[in-house]
């Protein structure tokens, strides 16, 4: 309970819409003191932090002071909420893991019947290359991968994943009204 | 050949020859705020439930439009027109005419590559008839971000080149129309009289550039040469889009003026925080008990019972605008401090001590299904309703409730000032000693405001019931607009009964009785209420007038699919008259809905006086569309042309039928997108 105090008055300090000031609080002393998993979460109107939550079977969900949570699968994004028009669930498709092929991925949202509509759509995931992640604590070395869905106008999103299989960084689709999403691992 | 018919010709040529090009833009509203080029009906719709406000100005002629996209096919449009300078049938000269007018549009025919789309109007049939006529159009996607539209008009469409109507001699003459007190439908005229062509031409380049060109066949036959003076049948208009949803646009109309026109579009389902902000609960342990913890969340435990395997569990939701929302976040608040031996929860939703049919969850099924690849399809399959058990009621944990708020009550369409308004604050306090006993009251002060202003008084020949407003608003300070205390109950689950005594609304005192029997899985319910009531003195104090009446009415109640649905109410209104008022009414899942509402009783058209009989439209905002917060309560109007004395019903809190509708197991489903929201 301690640390989540801690990193909500950390968190309070920040400008909510700032995200390089709020990345500049998380240095390697408050990292280390804070010692709990944490990634930022930025979109377009948004940067805030989140805590590690409940873990349902393999589902990870992370959770901000903010009212936001998401949700995650090894890294990839299956659900959204408190931002809005939220993901209400995805699929992992493949996941994020070398020499995947074409495979289908879907995604759900509301509309304003309050209907879950699913989109759908193939993906290929690419390695583009590896390089060096700068986190607060350990700079691991991390694959760059793309995954892209549909033809026209597709869905892409980009993961960053370390040799052990923690996602640094990566930014995924969320829906059309918000768009994309950054998830930055600071501390694992 | 002269110019006008080669155009006809032309665009009916291009119409037929031209491969349709797939435009996606927004409908083009016209000066009277209905599907239309600049003053011509065009035969394309808008978005289904789209709402369109509009305001348009030429030449002393100023109409405000509210149009609704009824059904994907079908929009209706209500306009209340304030016009200068007239010359009405037989020369008649009115400085002014404060004109409401109504019109329905009907997409016949949808556009393929072959064939234009098609559309049916009616314009101002139940108004003074100054806009009357009829019209077939059509409409084509043309290359080039262009659309043509060619129509055949009737009454106001046929002034200009008019020529033998082609539906036969049966038609050939249109009965005159004076323009009287409003309110009668003249089914006779429809398609009657001469028929003229009129047509145009819509480029539409972006998003945000509309630029239309037109040939009108209206005359202007009542404007022309008194509020001015028509040259040519020719007008073009250029509307932006100032935003995606508010078109600014500028006319040359006529050879003679330049008028202006803002058109505003909002879309029950497009809501602009789409599922809205808000997570479930903080999904760790420890918390002290489930009451608290549930309270929390917004939600009130009203019972709970844990058997063996199945648990029994009623809630009220004081939070959520959908109810499945409402009972999703209850269930996982119930899943951290049920025993694992429980594998089945029944979930109620109650209010004011009324219970609604139990969502049956299988416990195994509901961990599944959050991020299952389905959406939790196969989780939903699993789901049952049951009958509401009787469960041993849970003292409610806060009992007393009030709030302080801020109120506007507009008073629309004064023939002397069409917007009045009064602004102030409201304290509400609500009081629930047991579970389906309600004290509550609202007590306003108003801080700023014209109400009191109206110097019309009223010149009704029936009991004043609610055209003495002017009076309520302008004797007295703070207001008691109301202060009752109400027993609920359920003798049998399909059947709910209120008892309500005390003020009931800032106009009648009184008791009122009712009861509801909905059965479940219907698509219909049966009420009856029987009120006696006193009038209320205007000061908004607790006295009371001389004026009593006993009232009361037989309703029934339907909802059919996506939302359409009927209310016909029969029996006994405030100034003593019989008859009854049907409403039909389209909802949204989200918590939208917009209703029109007529009532015809036994007080002739003239004794009715302006209007000739009561109507209106009713309209439901939730304020959670608006913020995107979770909370349940709405803003709701009715806005009626003209207030008299016939056909009125007591306003009373806590009719049965929208006070149970949430707890059904219809509305669960239909809100059932937001279980895991």
């Amino acid at each position: 309970m301690k640390r989540l105090i801690a990193m909500i008055l950390l968190a309070a300090c920040a400008p909510a819409s700032d995200p390089a000031a709020l990345r500049a609080l998380f240095d390697a002393e408050q990292v280390a003191r804070l010692n709990v998993p944490v990634i930022l979460l930025t979109t377009e109107d948004l940067a805030t932090p989140l805590i590690a939550g409940a873990q349902t079977g393999r589902v990870q969900t992370w959770q901000s002071r903010d009212e936001v949570q998401v949700s995650e699968i090894a890294g990839v994004l299956i659900a959204t909420r408190g931002l809005g028009h939220d993901l209400m669930v995805a699929d992992v498709g493949a996941g994020v893991r070398a020499g995947a092929d074409q495979y289908a991925r879907h995604w759900m949202h509301l509309d304003g019947r309050l209907q879950l509509v699913r989109q759908d759509a193939q993906c290929r995931l690419a390695l583009q290359g590896t390089q060096i992640h700068q986190a607060p604590l350990e700079t691991p070395l991390v694959q760059v991968f793309v995954e892209t869905c549909g033809g026209t106008d597709p869905i892409t999103n980009t993961y960053h994943m370390g040799a052990d299989g923690v996602v640094w960084w990566s930014q995924q689709w969320v829906s059309d009204q918000v768009g994309m999403v950054t998830l930055e691992r600071i501390a694992r | 050949m002269d110019m006008r018919a080669f155009v006809f010709l032309w665009l009916w040529y291009v119409m037929l020859g031209s491969a349709a090009e797939g435009q996606d833009r927004p409908l083009r509203y016209n000066t009277y705020g209905a599907p239309g080029l600049i003053d011509m009906p065009i035969a394309s719709s808008a978005e289904d439930a789209e709402l369109a406000f509009s305001v348009s100005s030429f030449a002393g002629q100023t109409r405000n439009t509210l149009t609704f996209q009824v059904s994907p096919r079908l929009s209706a449009s209500l306009r209340y027109a304030d016009l200068d300078n007239i010359l009405g049938p037989g020369d008649v000269f009115y400085d002014t005419i404060l004109d409401r007018s109504l019109a329905l549009h009907y997409r016949l025919l949808d556009e393929t590559p072959q064939r234009p789309a098609m559309a049916i109007g009616i314009a101002d049939f139940v108004g003074t008839g100054i806009y009357a006529g009829e019209y077939v159009v059509a409409t084509k996607s043309l290359p080039g971000d262009l659309s043509a539209s060619l129509g055949l008009g009737w009454g106001r469409y046929a002034g200009v080149g008019g020529v033998d109507n082609p539906l036969g001699s049966a038609f050939a003459d249109r009965p005159a129309r004076d323009f009287g007190a409003g309110g009668e439908v003249s089914l006779d005229a429809f398609f009657t009289g001469d028929a003229a062509v009129f047509g145009g031409l819509r480029w539409t380049p972006n998003d945000r550039v509309d630029l239309a060109v037109e040939y009108s066949s209206d005359a202007y036959p009542y404007e022309d040469g008194v509020s001015f003076d028509r040259r040519s049948p020719w007008n073009v208009g250029l509307t932006y889009a100032l935003r995606p949803n508010l078109r600014l646009s500028g006319q040359y109309l006529y050879g003679a003026e330049i008028g202006a026109q803002l058109t505003y579009v909002i879309n029950p389902l497009q809501p602009p925080f789409g599922s809205g902000f808000g997570v479930p609960v903080a999904p760790s342990s420890g918390a002290p008990d489930l009451s608290r913890v549930l309270e929390a969340e917004g939600l009130a435990l009203r019972a709970i019972r844990v058997a063996g395997p199945r648990a029994d569990v009623v809630i009220e939701n004081k939070k959520f605008a959908p109810s499945a929302q409402a009972l999703g976040r209850a269930m996982r608040v119930l899943a951290r401090f049920l025993p694992d031996s429980v594998r089945v929860v029944h979930i109620a939703l109650a209010q004011n001590g009324l219970v609604g049919e139990a969502v049956v969850i299988d416990r195994a099924a509901w961990r599944q299904g959050e991020f299952s690849n389905d959406g939790g399809a196969a989780f939903r399959d699993a789901v049952a309703f049951a009958p509401p058990v009787e469960v041993d009621p849970v003292r409610p944990a806060s009992r007393f409730t009030w709030s302080v708020s801020p109120y506007l009550t507009p008073n629309l369409f004064d023939p002397d000032n069409p917007l009045r308004a009064d602004a102030g604050l409201a304290l509400d306090a609500r009081w629930q000693p047991r579970q389906g006993v309600v004290v509550a009251g609202t007590l306003r002060q108003k801080l700023a405001g014209n109400l009191d202003q109206a110097a019309r008084m009223s010149d009704s020949v029936l009991p004043r019931v609610r055209s003495d407003f002017a009076l309520y608003d302008q004797e007295g300070d703070a207001d008691i607009a109301d202060l009752t205390l109400a027993w609920y109950a359920q003798p049998r689950a399909e059947v709910t009964t209120r008892l309500t005594f005390g003020l009931l609304e800032p106009m009648f005192a009184g008791a009122s009785a009712e009861v509801l029997w909905r059965p479940a899985g219907q698509t219909w319910a049966l009420g009856a209420e029987i009120n006696q009531l006193q009038q209320r003195d205007f000061d908004g104090d607790f006295g009371v007038l001389d004026y009593e009446v006993t009232s009361g009415h037989a309703s029934l109640y339907w909802e059919g699919a996506a939302g359409y649905g009927a209310q016909l109410d029969m029996g006994r209104y405030l100034a003593g008259d019989w008859g009854g008022t049907l409403t039909l009414s389209r909802r949204f899942a989200n918590g939208w809905m917009l209703g029109a509402f007529a009532t015809l009783t036994d007080v002739p058209f003239d004794d009715f006086g302006e209007g000739s009989f009561d109507k209106g439209i009713v309209l439901t905002v939730p304020l959670s569309w608006i913020s995107g917060q979770p909370r349940r309560d709405v803003l709701t109007r009715t806005i009626r042309p003209v207030t008299r004395d016939g056909g009125a019903r007591v306003a009373v809190e806590g009719r049965l039928y929208e006070l149970t509708r949430p707890l059904t197991a219809r509305v669960i489903d239909d809100t059932w997108g937001t279980f895991w929201r």
